[in-house]
């Protein structure tokens, strides 16, 4: 049917199914401001648009109902102030304040903050934080914790209100510097996002907004079953369906055996994978992929496959994997085993890291304590699903535009899987929603990939958000045994982790997401006095095979896991023992200047290297951290613990120490190039894969600092295998670090360059300079004497007038080491104590990360890193059935924080000068999902006595808890 | 090949009954946001309630609120109810207060719908189409997915004396586990509605200075399900029906 919207004050006539989706109709239209988020159920708002002036979910309303009101998207409302000899009134209030006050990450969700911000502000120019809160209740965001879209609104009201206010007035974390930080001009100061005004004005930047003509939609038939041999399966109906361009079973793609994990060669991990098998191994594995004309009519090819299965026995539950007579569930001949895996066994991976001597150890300590701990599958649930699309270029070459933090990776890995060989595939990364370690994942690029090839056609492959939480990946749940030996001083003699973690069907990932379980939490606490010199670590784990959805690479890639039950632990150690939790953790950390314990020891399945880690700010942490949640005057405090006239409330404090690591050494390289352009600016190419973090920012801005030139000359493309040097891919919180560093050193080499041209060109003038003797600063080269020579009249001679050459520079950088960062997470509580319900009041973490390059974007990485282990502390979990099929399918039920329920979050930083990084830095990304689960769960021990064991801390089991204590002391 | 779905936008509930009398086949009610999207599969035609408009009647007796009111106006109807105001804050946030009209709400809302507790201990009334039979929305819940002829065009309730609601969650605006409303009429008699669990459990009707703890405790006696244990929501339910007790008896007419 035909009908006319009204779409920003513009009328649009348009053919339509009654029954199709104003969101839907939008992107058809060209508003691909309007994002899906995948669920289609009004849940993530991802899709905001204003209907008469309120903040709708366009996936909620038909077109057709639309019709005869006014639609507004982001498109129109600000825009470049210049666009050529057409000047324009510029970005909206809004856009700025977003783009100013860092509000904007991954950038996904942000045209409908936007939108849902204006619908506040068109009638309230005075909000109260608490109205601009339920403003955005209404979009979910997994980025920012919603601190900088809150305070960007109440900015821009007051631009409204008053004017906009020239001097930008960022809300910095406080910083404080342990060791003297050389004086910087870009590096260190709150650059603006490079990609800020592009994401504020919702420009088509992420890989689903390519309107590709004659594109198909591919959809994907997942098993029922947990555990199944596919006996038959019958896809003519559905080949036969009018629309259908291809359907793809296990008996028309390659065998070829591969893992999804998307990880350097050769990848650390088992081979036991197909594009598509003859046995599925979880519901929600792979059974058929279709392509057709609409996504309608894929889904309906769907249900026209007939697929006979043969049920087998299913491994739901980890502590079953490995037992006499249990399933296989990997006997696939082509499997291909990375150090101890064992199908037969059903494991994936077995680390065994003995580090001094243990039970030597145990054998002097004064008490033994030991524990089990639990901790849960959860997802990554980025906002923007994993999305793809494939094409033949005009050279029969495969293009793959996805959403990916590994590109470079997926290119290589995805050769042999197309049977194409890596020179025939370009794979391009646009703008990414997020990824959080579910896109360092090849998940579904062969999908699209696969059907491509079939139909020769492009395919796009969105996921829905419930395919994300069935068959993505997420979090390896584990079960920990914590053994700790401790003197009567407090001293720990040995420290043991005994871990089963539970991979699920596949094996991606297992060995190198665990090993860090133990590298990274057990390495914090190594003893005091003689035992400083020679700790007593164990860390042993089973990663084993189970018929669920597999496990993969979240933020923070296994450390999480770790930190639950050693913080847990030694907050009941401190507790029983009657020592200071805060002195006794300190007593036991690890200091600048020792070994890294386990760099003795393990090194991912290569040959360990000893490693010292010399900035350590745990102790300033701690004490800043200390002073900002109160602690001193919290702790212990009965006046502050109870609530006057609420005998069943009471508040905790609670504390939690941390370390991640910072890239992965020996291993895992970046590269990046420069070259100059006509004005003076550059082009900065970077493998490195910005997937929301701000990487592209920050690695600009070092370029920036050693080219003398403002960040707005730095013009960063992030990143596509054909034009950008090889990187890494972004994981391991490696970017600022390891593709810092190629930046640091291709700029420095730029540097040098300009200065040997500018030096030739001073001698034309008469002035005699050597290049060292030259500076670069305000975009030109400058003389001791003061002269100077702009960028833009070195690049012009260089390319132009005399001995011409492109100055261009290429480097590239491995690093030798991996410095943690640190860090001290402090969390407070109210419990009720009747119903068991927690409510996280505030979150105060400081972290030394080194050197903080960009104090807002890295301020934005640490406030949404604690959302989301605020997520792991109290709510968010992946439970399964009794036939493993998943009982979280969408963002209701998987519920993440919203806008209107966080909890106040403050961050400071502790600087700490890397001297392995040219300009100090260390990471941030990852280490603030360490600390804020075990820092809840010692608040709510401190409460009220409720010692849950197990992850998220749910009602039920605090209620549990403090029944059983009571059932203890009568 | 099925002929394209038809469409049609009443101008006014006259017409809107008329064009429902002529129809044939399936006629799937399209009103506000689409959230039961399994209603439009296979439809013949859809019915556009949009201008089927009921003019909100808000007053110190009685609220009556049209099928394509949202959340947001139903809020609106609560102005000094701080506690009515979280239940909506738990149900969703600001969009889908926008979106979800009244009509949809009450398709898909389920027993861990904290408003849906609200409406019920309020016992809200429909007036059901064509015919304009007045149902209790118990009735209507039960038999909401019975395919019928109809839709209704009016929800009304009178606003008690006071209406209370506690929940307990994961975090603040979470789906609740346990979920418990309270409605007090001016004769001093209590309707409990008790939510946080998928399946509708029954409201219960107390007398003021009742016991109504077994009662409440019982109601949640064989809920159990992978949210919590059936034990756990007895306690929590007699713990939240106490603290709303104490609440309701000081309590100076929050729903007013």
């Amino acid at each position: 049917m035909k009908i006319t919207l009204n779409i920003n004050h513009q009328f649009q006539v348009c053919e339509i199914q009654p029954t199709a989706r104003l969101l839907d109709t939008l992107r058809e239209l060209g508003y691909m401001s309007v994002k899906s988020g995948g669920c289609k159920k009004g849940e993530c708002g991802a899709c905001t648009v204003l209907l008469d002036g309120k903040s709708v979910n366009s996936c909620m309303l038909l077109s057709v109902q639309a019709e005869g009101h006014l639609i507004e998207t982001v498109e129109p409302i600000g825009q470049h102030p210049e666009l050529g000899w057409r000047k324009t009134k510029g970005y909206s209030y809004l856009q700025k304040a977003f783009a100013e006050s860092g509000a904007i990450q991954c950038g996904y969700c942000t045209p409908a903050m936007i939108l849902a911000a204006k619908a506040l502000l068109d009638f309230n120019l005075n909000p109260s934080e608490e109205e601009v809160r339920d403003a955005l209740s209404g979009v979910l965001c997994r980025c920012t914790a919603y601190v900088k879209p809150v305070e960007a609104v109440l900015k821009a009201a007051k631009w409204l209100r008053e004017g906009e206010v020239i001097d930008v007035n960022f809300d910095l974390a406080k910083k404080v510097q342990v060791d003297k930080i050389p004086e910087t001009e870009i590096v260190g100061k709150s650059e603006i996002k490079v990609d800020a005004y592009k994401l504020a004005q919702g420009k088509p930047a992420f890989t689903a907004d390519l309107n590709l003509k004659d594109v198909l939609y591919a959809k994907v038939l997942h098993s029922p079953l947990a555990h199944a041999e596919i006996k038959a399966i019958d896809a003519s109906a559905a080949r036969a369906l009018p629309g259908v361009a291809a359907v793809l079973t296990w008996q028309d793609v390659p065998r070829v055996v591969y893992s999804t994990a998307g990880q350097s060669d050769p990848i650390p991990g088992p081979l036991d994978m197909f594009s598509l098998d003859h046995r599925v191994r979880f519901v929600g594995d792979r059974v058929a992929f279709v392509a057709a004309e609409t996504p309608e009519i894929a889904d309906e090819a769907l249900k026209l496959i007939k697929v006979e299965y043969e049920e087998l026995p299913a491994i739901l539950d980890s502590r079953e994997s490995m037992k006499p007579g249990a399933v296989r569930i990997h006997d696939e001949p082509e499997y291909v085993n990375f150090a101890d895996s064992d199908p037969s066994r059903n494991l994936a991976a077995e680390i065994r890291i003995d580090i001094g001597n243990v039970d030597k150890g145990f054998n002097e300590a004064d008490r033994i304590f030991e524990e089990e701990y639990e901790v849960p599958k959860v997802q990554q649930a980025h906002i923007e699903p994993h999305v793809s699309l494939s094409y033949w270029d005009e050279d029969d070459r495969l293009v793959i535009r996805t959403s990916t933090q590994v590109p470079f990776h997926a290119r290589r890995m995805l050769a042999p899987v197309l049977n194409l060989p890596v020179k025939r595939i370009r794979v391009i990364k646009p703008r990414i929603g997020g990824g959080f370690g579910n896109k360092q994942e090849v998940l579904i690029e062969d999908i699209v990939g696969h059907l491509t090839i079939a139909t020769g056609r492009p395919v796009l492959y969105e996921m829905t958000r419930e395919e994300e939480f069935i068959s993505s990946r997420s979090r390896h749940p584990m079960r920990v045994k914590m053994r700790t030996g401790v003197k009567k001083d407090g001293t720990l003699t040995a420290n043991e982790m005994i871990a089963l973690s539970d991979t699920g069907a596949y094996g991606c990932h297992a060995l190198t997401v665990t090993g860090n379980t133990g590298h990274k939490s057990m390495a914090l606490y190594v003893g005091d006095g003689e035992y400083r010199k020679s700790p007593n670590i164990r860390f042993y784990a089973d990663v084993v095979y189970t018929n669920t959805p597999p496990a993969g690479a979240y933020r923070g890639y296994g450390v999480p896991q770790g930190y639950w039950p050693l913080e847990r632990h030694m907050e009941m150690i401190a507790r029983k023992m009657g020592f200071d939790p805060l002195e006794f953790r300190l007593k036991n950390a690890l200091r600048s200047g020792e070994f890294h314990p386990f760099s003795t020891a393990w090194n991912e399945g290569r040959e360990p290297v000893p490693e010292t880690v010399w900035t350590v700010g745990l102790a300033e942490c701690v004490k800043q951290g200390r002073a900002a949640i109160g602690w001193d005057e919290k702790y212990n405090n009965t006046d502050w613990k109870n609530i006057p006239g609420k005998p069943n409330l009471a508040r905790g404090i609670g504390v939690a120490l941390v370390m991640q690591g910072t890239a992965i050494p020996y291993l895992d390289m970046g590269a990046a190039s420069l070259k100059i352009n006509d004005d003076g600016s550059f082009n900065l190419m970077v493998g490195a894969t910005d997937l929301g973090t701000g990487s592209d920012t920050v690695l600009a801005q070092m370029a920036a600092e050693t080219l003398g030139v403002p960040l707005e000359d730095i013009l960063v493309y992030s990143s596509d295998t054909d034009f950008t040097p090889f990187d890494k891919g972004a994981y391991a919180s490696s970017t600022t670090y390891i593709s810092g560093t190629a930046v640091a050193k291709a700029a420095a080499q730029m540097a040098e360059k300009i200065k040997k041209r500018a030096a030739l060109m001073f001698a034309d003038e008469g002035l005699n300079v050597q290049p060292s003797d030259l500076k670069l600063a305000g975009r030109s080269a400058v003389a001791p004497d003061g002269k100077r020579i702009s960028l833009a009249e070195i690049a012009l001679d260089s390319l132009h007038r005399q001995k011409q050459e492109q100055l261009m520079t290429v480097a590239s950088y491995v690093s030798p080491s991996s410095p943690p960062p640190f860090g001290a997470q402090f969390a407070t509580v109210l419990v009720d104590k009747e119903t068991g319900q927690v409510r996280v009041e505030e979150l105060v973490f400081a972290v030394d990360s080194g050197v903080i390059i960009n104090p807002t974007t890295a301020k934005g990485q640490i406030e949404g890193g604690v959302a989301q282990a605020l997520g792991y502390a109290v709510s968010e979990e992946m439970v399964y059935d009794e036939k493993g099929r998943a009982r979280e399918r969408d963002l209701a039920d998987y519920h993440i924080f919203r806008a209107d329920e966080m909890p106040k979050i403050k961050t400071i930083f502790v600087e700490t000068y890397e001297k392995s990084h040219p300009l100090g830095a260390k990471a941030v990304a990852e280490i603030p999902l360490d600390g804020a689960a075990p820092a809840v769960g010692n608040a709510v021990l401190d409460a009220c006595g409720a010692d849950i064991k197990d992850n998220p801390v749910t009602p039920e089991k605090v209620w549990k808890a403090l029944a059983k204590q009571r059932s203890s002391q009568n | 090949m099925k002929n394209e779905t038809g469409y049609i936008r009443p101008e006014d509930l006259a017409e809107a009954i008329k064009a429902l009398d002529k129809m044939e086949g399936k006629v799937a009610i399209v009103c506000g946001g689409a959230f039961d999207r399994s209603a439009l599969e296979g439809a013949d035609t859809l019915l556009d309630l949009q201008n089927v408009s009921v003019e909100h009647e808000v007053s110190e007796a009685q609220v009556v609120l049209g099928p394509n009111a949202t959340l947001s106006d139903l809020l609106a109807a609560f102005e000094d109810g701080e506690t009515v105001k979280d239940a909506f804050a738990a149900e969703a946030g600001l969009n889908v207060r926008n979106t979800l009209s009244l009509y949809n709400f009450l398709q898909v809302a389920d027993g861990r719908s904290s408003v849906l507790a609200l409406l019920r201990a309020m016992d809200a009334e429909l007036v059901w189409q064509p015919g304009g039979q007045v149902i209790s929305l118990e009735r209507y819940l039960e038999n909401r997915h019975v395919d019928r002829p109809g839709f209704w065009s009016k929800l009304s309730f009178n606003k008690p004396e006071c209406i209370v609601f506690e929940s307990v969650a994961r975090t603040p605006v979470d789906k609740p586990i346990v979920a418990l409303a309270v409605a007090r009429d001016s004769d001093g008699k209590l309707r409990v509605a008790t939510g946080g669990v998928t399946a509708l459990t029954k409201v219960l009707q107390l007398s003021e200075g009742a016991d109504g703890r077994e009662k409440v405790a019982q109601a949640f006696a064989q809920v159990e399900d992978t949210w919590a244990s059936a034990q756990y929501r007895q306690h929590v339910a007699t713990v939240l029906f106490e603290r709303l007790i104490g609440r309701i008896n000081h309590c100076d007419g929050g729903a007013k």
